[in-house]
C-alpha cells in the first residue's frame, strides 16, 4: 500500500493531469469539429451522408485523443494495440449480435438503400427514417411509433423505399359487368384520370384487362401521381371512378353465384314477384 | 346587388383584367376572369380572399364587380385571410406565369426536316397575384386561374421534372389559338440544323424563365423562345428574346421571370423535346 502511494510522485501526478486535459479538451474539440463538419456538409451532401461523416470523424478523433492521453500516462501504443486485438477477439465472441449489427451498419452505409427522411417499408413496419446508427436504424411509423430496427435485420430483409423516385403508380382493381363494353369503360376511366389535375398526364393512365372473373370482367386501372400527392389520389380516384361509372351507366357488379342442383334433383322452385 | 358593373368590352378596345382596384371596406369585390371567380374584401386589419375555378377553360369572360354582400361567398369557395397593419382598400391584381415549365403538344406529331425553321405558338395558363396597392406592400397570394394537370417530363420514371400539361395544342399560326385574355402566348422558333428530321411530339416551355407582357387587345404575351438543334443530336441552344408583338407602344412588362438564367445557355436536347413514352 505504501509502495502504491509512493509511486504517486509529483511527476506522475502531472502526467495524469495532462492526460486529463488532453482527454477533456480533445473530446470537446472532436465534438465541435464533428458538429461543424455536419453543418458544412448538410446542405451539399444531405442529412444522411453528413450524419455518417460526422460520426466517422468523431470516432476517429476520439480514438486519437484516447491514444494521446494513454501515451501521456506512459502506456506503450504497441502494447495497447496488441491488448486491443486480444480484447476485440474476446469481445467479438461475447457480443456476436452487436458485431454483426455493426458490420451490417457499415454495409448499409456503403450500399445506401435509403437516407434519413426517406419512407421505407421493412417487414411489417412502414415509416420515416429518423437516423441510421451503428447498430440500428430508427423509424417513425405513420401512427407515430418509434421503431428500432437492428441493422442485421435490414441487411437480411427486403427493404422497399417508397420515396426513392419522385413519382409512383397507383393500381386499382375494378370489375365491370359482363354485359358492359370494355372500350367504353376504358374511355370513362381515362377521362376520369384526365379530369383530375393530380393524376399525371404523362406517363399516361393505363387500363389493363386482367381476365374473366367469376362475376365481372376484371380490369386494372393504373394512374401516376407524385409521391406527395399519392395518398390524396389513392383516396380520391375510387370515388371519382364510381361516380363516372354511375354517370355512364356502367355496372360494377356484386359477386354472383350460380347454383347447380344436378340433373337428378328437382329444379329449384322459382317464384316471380313484382 | 352590385353597385357598379363593368361590362365586357369589344375585343378591339378591351383592356387587361389586371391593375389596381379600389374596394369598398367590408364589401366583397369580384373578378371573373375566364374560369376563375376571385373575390376580395378589406375588413378591419385584414384582407379576405375567396376563389373557385371551374367551367370552360377557354371562357372569354372578364368582369369586375364591386360592393357585393356575404351571399357571394359559399362553401364551394376556397378561402384565405391575411392580417396586416395597414391593409388599405386598394388591391393590385396582376398576372404571372406558372411556377413550373409547361408541356405543350402539337395536335399531331410534327416533323421539321433538316435545314428548316418553323415558328410554333403556344398558350399557357397564367396565375393571379394579389397585393395591396401601396408602396412596399407584401405580396399576399398567387393562384392559378385554372389548375393545370401535372405531368412528368423525362426519359424515364426515375429521372425527370414535374411540369404542367397544357390542355391546348401548339399551333403554327397564332390565330388558331383561342384569343382569351387569361392565357399567355409564347412564340417558339425552332431551327433544325441536324442531319435528320426533328420530331416534335412534346415541347417543354420554360415559362419560369420568361417575362410576361401585356399586348394588343388585352392579350398576354411572353418573351420569344428560339431553339436551335445543332448538328450533334445531344446539344441544342435555347435563347430568350423579345419579338414584334412586344414592340408596340401598349406593350408593358407585367411580371419578371421567376428564375433568372442567362440567355444563350446550352441545354441538352432532351430537355426541350420529349417523346412522352415510358
Amino acid at each position: 500500500m505504501e509502495e502504491f502511494f509512493n509511486s504517486f510522485t509529483m511527476e506522475s501526478l502531472r502526467s495524469w493531469i495532462q492526460a486529463g486535459f488532453i482527454l477533456i479538451i480533445g473530446m470537446v474539440a472532436a465534438r465541435l469539429l464533428a458538429a461543424s463538419l455536419y453543418k458544412l456538409t448538410l446542405t451539399r451532401m444531405g442529412p444522411h451522408t453528413a450524419a455518417t461523416l460526422r460520426r466517422v470523424v468523431f470516432y476517429l478523433l476520439t480514438a486519437i485523443v484516447l491514444m494521446a492521453a494513454l501515451r501521456e500516462l506512459g502506456f506503450s501504443l504497441g502494447v495497447l494495440l496488441g491488448a486491443a486485438g486480444v480484447l476485440s477477439v474476446a469481445l467479438g465472441f461475447a457480443s456476436q449480435t452487436s458485431a454483426s449489427n455493426l458490420i451490417s451498419g457499415i454495409f448499409l452505409v456503403a450500399e445506401k438503400p435509403f437516407e434519413i427522411g426517406d419512407i421505407i417499408k421493412v417487414d411489417a413496419y412502414t415509416g420515416e427514417v429518423l437516423s441510421v446508427d451503428l447498430l440500428s436504424v430508427k423509424l417513425r411509423t405513420f401512427d407515430n411509433l418509434f421503431v428500432r430496427v437492428p441493422n442485421e435485420t435490414l441487411i437480411k430483409s427486403e427493404i422497399t423505399n417508397m420515396t426513392r423516385f419522385p413519382i409512383r403508380r397507383l393500381d386499382i382493381q375494378i370489375g365491370i359487368a359482363y354485359k358492359e363494353d370494355i372500350d367504353k369503360a376504358r374511355e370513362v376511366m381515362i377521362n376520369t384520370a384526365d379530369a383530375y389535375p393530380l393524376c399525371l398526364d404523362q406517363p399516361r393512365p393505363l387500363v389493363i384487362f386482367q381476365g374473366f372473373g367469376d362475376s365481372s370482367l376484371n380490369l386494372q386501372f393504373s394512374v401516376w401521381a407524385t409521391r406527395e400527392n399519392f395518398l390524396e389520389v389513392r383516396n380520391t380516384i375510387p370515388e371519382r371512378l364510381r361516380k363516372a361509372f354511375a354517370d355512364a351507366e356502367i355496372e360494377i357488379p356484386f359477386p354472383h353465384r350460380s347454383l347447380y342442383a344436378g340433373s337428378e334433383t328437382a329444379p329449384f322452385p322459382v317464384r316471380v314477384v313484382e | 346587388m352590385p353597385s357598379s358593373t363593368h361590362r365586357p368590352m369589344k375585343k378591339a378596345d378591351r383592356p387587361g383584367w389586371w391593375g389596381e382596384f379600389e374596394t369598398e371596406p367590408g364589401r366583397w369585390s369580384r373578378w371573373l376572369i375566364g374560369p376563375m371567380e376571385f373575390l376580395a374584401r378589406a375588413i378591419d386589419n385584414e384582407w379576405r380572399f375567396a376563389w373557385k375555378s371551374e367551367g370552360d377553360l377557354l371562357s372569354e369572360r372578364v368582369r369586375h364587380e364591386k360592393s357585393l354582400g356575404d351571399e357571394s361567398v359559399n362553401s364551394d369557395h376556397h378561402c384565405r385571410r391575411f392580417t396586416l397593419e395597414n391593409p388599405g382598400i386598394k388591391l393590385r391584381i396582376m398576372p404571372r406565369l406558372a411556377d413550373r415549365p409547361v408541356i405543350v403538344r402539337p395536335e399531331t406529331p410534327l416533323f421539321l426536316p433538316p435545314g428548316q425553321r418553323a415558328t410554333l405558338y403556344v398558350s399557357t395558363g397564367v396565375w393571379l397575384v394579389a397585393t395591396p396597392a401601396y408602396t412596399d406592400a407584401p405580396e399576399l397570394m398567387e393562384i392559378p386561374l385554372f389548375r393545370s394537370t401535372d405531368t412528368w417530363f423525362g426519359h424515364n420514371t426515375m429521372e425527370g421534372e414535374l411540369c404542367y400539361a397544357s390542355l391546348t395544342n401548339a399551333r403554327t399560326e397564332v390565330g388558331l389559338l383561342a384569343q382569351v385574355p387569361h392565357r399567355a402566348f409564347t412564340p417558339i422558333d425552332i431551327a433544325n440544323s441536324g442531319q435528320d428530321s426533328l420530331a416534335i411530339e412534346a415541347l417543354r416551355v420554360p415559362v419560369t424563365m420568361l417575362s410576361l407582357y401585356s399586348g394588343k387587345r388585352g392579350l398576354l404575351w411572353t418573351d420569344k423562345i428560339s431553339f436551335e438543334r445543332e448538328a450533334g443530336e445531344s446539344a441544342a441552344s435555347l435563347r430568350i428574346s423579345d419579338h414584334e408583338e412586344l414592340s408596340s407602344e401598349s406593350a408593358t412588362r407585367l411580371s419578371a421571370p421567376r428564375i433568372t438564367e442567362q440567355t444563350g445557355i446550352v441545354h441538352t436536347f432532351s430537355r426541350m423535346f420529349g417523346k412522352g413514352e415510358f
